[in-house]
């Protein structure tokens, strides 16, 4: 049995719209091991984006808990939940959101910065390897504005690996790309989650299948596994 | 994260984004707006200061008793007068004949010299009580109409090795009146040695001023234009002992019952009008910089609110965003003020060189104060700073997930 990353148990979320409360997320309860490709899918507003939030930590859950490498969140401040999320989790969302006046090898190195181990010295080239990884290795010194959309999204996804996280989540990460980059995205998804990373892929794409190791369907608030 | 890493990516944002070129350049002009408008103010109210502390115009006032009876002994009775003489021997207007030539038209004015009316400082020697025939004159002589040059260029004027123990003849008109007209009914001239020169610009004096003994004053008037005084009602001149006692001395006299004009009061108003014309500069560019700040800093923040959002996501702390962006607003305001600083020194060192005959001749000097830079350092680096602080504050206290999808 592989490691247990994330935890989530009966994890519930609610939000109040003027004088109801909606349930983005009703009682789920899951866990996420290393070395899986998991696949959350769903129609436009099934919930798929506060799942992704919740396992970012980019939300506080409502009810349930919620564990990541066995450390519950519950009364963790802001600057712990953030060194948590540095250790262990790398973003990748949909538009890329990459900072457009750093070059392509610099936005990988922008979460090393944050990270006391890896040494000063160390971060280019440490940034270099992780964009040889996505196949970019000749076009490091671009700026984001000067690379398709598939090459900013594997760059997302270097800068997403530069701290070593044990998890990898990503946002509708092919939402914007065409049939070709979405391949090469998933691709590059699927190999790292065979070099043990937990991979979670929020997708509406049916593409994301032929590569996931698990797929869960959210309805109305449940997750059920396909 | 360490201040090292933050400095350097903020700096590659900063240098990055050719749209704060607009920014530093508008806060390159405050600065130099701002540095400029306190350059004036100091620059005018000095010399002002300098005239009002260091000369004798600020504490010399002239009285007129217009009553049918007019009667001056009751000045005897004020105190803080120094001296007290008739406003006819205060200066007469002659024509220097050795001092006449094709670069010079030999008009001069003659001065009284009293002891308390000369000038501090002289170069040779003083008049003194029983002096007749003496002369003290400029050591930047200019013996014509200095109305007609509005600059200082010692090209133009004697020296006192030029001038001294030299003879001044002068000659003047005796004039009286027929009919009620002045006629001219002869020359009058005289010699006077001159024995001593004096800085004209320390004493503000114009340039073609030679003070003499009071009786040569007393007598050049009484020989010439005795004849035209049909008034009784003679001006008198009055030195105060100090300046702070010349509004005083001032209601006094006219408690007395006489008009009283100075100089000092003159003055004030002048001060006034420097102040307030300074301060609206002041104010308006002020106020230009903190409304600018803030339209910059919230264009900046909503622009960013994505980034903000994503370093968060990425593992980055509050503190370490708002020491980031602190950073950001920091290095725009520093260069841009470190821009404006060296512009506006820059404009004060041509204007001293290329103006300076002007200055000097109008009694102007530009020292260099730190004042005006503090000020402008409060303006340009430091509201921006807590207006950046403020909006980094707003933005830092919102959920992650709110910032990122937040729409520019």
């Amino acid at each position: 049995m592989k490691e247990t990353i994330i935890e989530l148990k009966n994890v519930t979320k609610e939000f109040k719209r003027k004088n109801e409360t909606i349930k983005a997320l009703d009682d789920i309860s899951i866990n996420f091991e290393a070395g899986k490709f998991y696949a959350i899918m769903g129609h436009s507003g099934s919930g798929k984006s506060t799942a992704i939030n919740i396992i970012s930590m980019l939300e506080d859950v409502t009810s349930g808990t919620y564990k990541i490498n066995g450390i519950d969140t519950k009364n963790l401040s802001s600057d712990e939940i953030a060194d948590l999320r540095k250790d262990y989790i790398g973003l990748v969302f949909q538009d890329f959101y990459l900072d457009e006046h750093l070059k392509a090898y610099e936005n990988v190195i922008l979460p090393m910065i944050i990270n006391s181990k890896i040494k000063k010295e160390e971060r280019k080239e440490r940034a270099l390897e992780l964009l040889e990884t996505v196949d970019l290795s000749e076009r490091i010194n671009h700026f984001p504005k000067e690379l398709s959309g598939g090459e900013c999204q594997r760059v997302a996804i270097a800068r997403a690996l530069a701290n070593n996280p044990h998890v990898i989540l990503a946002d509708e990460p092919t939402g914007d790309l065409d049939e070709e980059n979405e391949h090469k995205i998933f691709k590059i998804l699927k190999r790292l989650s065979e070099e043990g990373k937990c991979i979670i892929v929020v997708s509406h794409s049916n593409e994301v299948k032929k590569y996931a190791d698990i797929i869960y369907n959210l309805k109305k608030g449940k997750l059920v596994e396909e | 994260m360490k201040l090292k890493d933050s400095i350097n990516y903020a700096l590659k944002k900063v240098t990055r984004n050719k749209k704060n070129i607009y920014f530093i350049i508008i806060l390159m002009i405050c600065t130099t707006t701002i540095t400029g408008a306190l350059y004036y103010r100091k620059t005018f109210l000095d010399s002002i200061n300098y005239t009002i502390t260091k000369t004798l115009q600020a504490r010399s006032v002239i009285i007129i008793d217009t009553r049918e009876n007019y009667d001056y002994s009751a000045i005897s009775n004020i105190d803080h007068i120094e001296e007290m003489y008739n406003f006819n021997y205060h200066h007469a207007y002659a024509t220097s004949n050795s001092f006449k030539n094709d670069k010079y038209t030999g008009s001069i004015t003659l001065k009284y010299g009293s002891e308390k009316m000369l000038p501090k400082n002289i170069t040779g020697k003083k008049i003194t009580s029983n002096d007749t025939g003496v002369a003290i004159c400029p050591k930047y002589f200019y013996p014509s109409d200095s109305n007609k040059i509005n600059y200082f260029d010692s090209n133009l004027f004697l020296t006192s090795d030029d001038i001294l123990n030299k003879t001044l003849s002068i000659s003047k008109r005796k004039e009286t009146l027929i009919n009620e007209e002045r006629v001219e009914i002869g020359i009058y001239t005289k010699n006077f040695k001159i024995i001593g020169t004096y800085d004209p610009l320390e004493t503000e004096d114009k340039l073609d001023t030679c003070y003499i003994s009071p009786q040569d004053m007393i007598e050049i008037y009484n020989e010439t234009k005795a004849a035209l005084n049909t008034s009784m009602h003679t001006p008198m001149y009055l030195i105060v002992d100090d300046v702070k006692n010349v509004k005083k001395v001032s209601n006094e006299l006219v408690k007395a019952g006489y008009i009283v004009d100075s100089v000092f009061l003159l003055n004030s108003n002048v001060i006034n009008n420097i102040k307030y014309i300074s301060n609206i500069i002041l104010i308006v560019a002020t106020f230009s910089i903190i409304i600018l700040t803030i339209l910059y800093v919230d264009k900046r923040h909503k622009n960013n609110q994505q980034k903000i959002g994503t370093l968060m996501s990425l593992g980055f702390k509050n503190k370490d965003i708002k020491t980031i962006d602190l950073i950001e607003t920091l290095w725009i305001t520093l260069f841009s003020y470190l821009l404006g600083l060296a512009f506006t020194g820059g404009i004060l060192v041509i204007i001293n060189i290329v103006f300076r005959n002007y200055l000097i001749h109008n009694y102007l000097i530009i020292n260099h104060s730190i004042v005006p830079y503090l000020i402008a350092f409060i303006a340009i680096v430091i509201i921006p700073l807590i207006t950046g602080y403020f909006y980094t504050y707003k933005s830092s206290n919102k959920k992650i997930i709110t910032i990122i999808k937040e729409e520019n």
